[in-house]
């Protein structure tokens, strides 16, 4: 039985992902989504408690840990080639953070979410493992925050383009600066997809919000919740 | 062995930031500040890039498998989901239009001044 819970995620993942690369190439069929769907559903079925199934795959949570030290590596990379002009990029940044937290923040507040919610809510714009740890930190839901982030990304790569088109936001660094801090390495993927320049400033936007939520975002909090308690 | 090497500069980078944390009695996700002392040591040269990529790039390139577990716990939260859905699909989506339309705006104002300069 452990075993079978133990093998079920990297089955799920590397079959949906061989899937996604060969046959169901769209954004929508996101491999990760579907592989926690997917166990949902067989641990729903097979009447098996999550606390069972977390024990069993607590290595996971290990390599989670390090793979989050490992980000230093294109973290590292990123800061060399943003050496000119750092500050409007890591403006950019605390502008993202800012807005993708402050507005799901005070729409979820606004129409009545309790405290744990809205923390949950908070982290949406930021990377899933970054938005797990600081979920969690702030005594929100981080699985509900992981999946809340995972969607985000998806809606990102699929209608994010089309909308800063909208916008009339033409200029391409400005597309990836907003794609990697309004929607991740999702949305990252997809501006690697369409321009390779794209994907370069949407990977700069990724990985400095992957700092800065962590920092910015108790902070924010701590404001928000003041305003909305007193 | 370069793999072991490599995942040792990981998980003491782990350690540090993990006695930091107790020494300052300071609440803050080990792991991001782990990330942190990484990159500085990356940056005063104290370890090389290349030690840090054998098993650094194997643990990116499977990254998301190992989330996989943590977003499951989705399910100890259904009820939770399906009494607030229209209130977490709202506020979302919101906040993810929000962040594409200001930072797309602030971006544009901020780099096409740039490039404008630099031709």
């Amino acid at each position: 039985m452990s075993l079978l819970l133990i093998v079920l995620s990297p089955i799920c993942f590397f079959v949906f992902k061989w899937l996604q690369t060969h046959y169901l190439k769209h954004s929508l069929c996101n491999p990760i989504l579907l592989s926690i769907s997917l166990i949902s559903l067989v641990l729903i079925w097979g009447d098996i408690s999550y606390a069972q199934f977390a024990e069993v795959n607590t290595p996971f949570f290990w390599l989670l840990d390090l793979a989050i030290v490992a980000l230093a590596i294109p973290l590292y990379k990123e800061s060399r080639t943003i050496k000119k002009a750092t500050w409007r990029y890591i403006l950019c940044s605390v502008i993202g953070v800012a807005s993708s937290s402050i507005i799901a923040m005070l729409t979820a507040y606004s129409l009545g979410a309790s405290e744990q919610l809205v923390v949950s809510l908070a982290p949406n714009a930021v990377t899933t493992p970054i938005a797990i740890e600081v979920s969690e930190q702030l005594a929100g839901i981080s699985a509900l925050s992981a999946v809340v982030v995972i969607c985000v990304g998806i809606f990102g790569a699929v209608i994010g383009l089309p909308l800063l088109r909208f916008f009339g936001v033409k200029h391409v660094p400005s597309q990836g600066l907003a794609l990697g801090a309004a929607c991740h390495a999702v949305g990252t993927a997809r501006a690697i997809e369409v321009d390779e320049r794209m994907g370069a400033f949407a990977s700069v936007s990724l990985v400095l919000s992957a700092i800065l939520t962590p920092l910015l975002l108790p902070v924010i909090y701590t404001l928000l919740s003041l305003i909305f308690t007193t | 062995m370069k793999y072991i090497f490599s995942l040792i500069i990981l998980l003491s980078a782990l350690g540090i930031a993990h006695g930091l944390l107790f020494l300052l009695d300071f609440k803050f996700p080990p792991a991001v500040l782990a990330m942190g002392v990484l990159l500085l040591a990356l940056k005063l040269n104290i370890v090389s890039l290349k030690k840090c990529e054998v098993a650094g790039n194997l643990l990116l390139k499977y990254f998301p498998l190992f989330f996989i577990p943590a977003g499951v716990g989705i399910i100890q939260h259904l009820d939770l989901i399906k009494e607030n859905l229209f209130l977490i699909i709202f506020s979302v989506l919101a906040a993810t239009i929000g962040t594409l339309f200001i930072v797309g705006k602030v971006a544009s104002l901020l780099f096409a001044s740039n490039d404008k300069e630099q031709s």
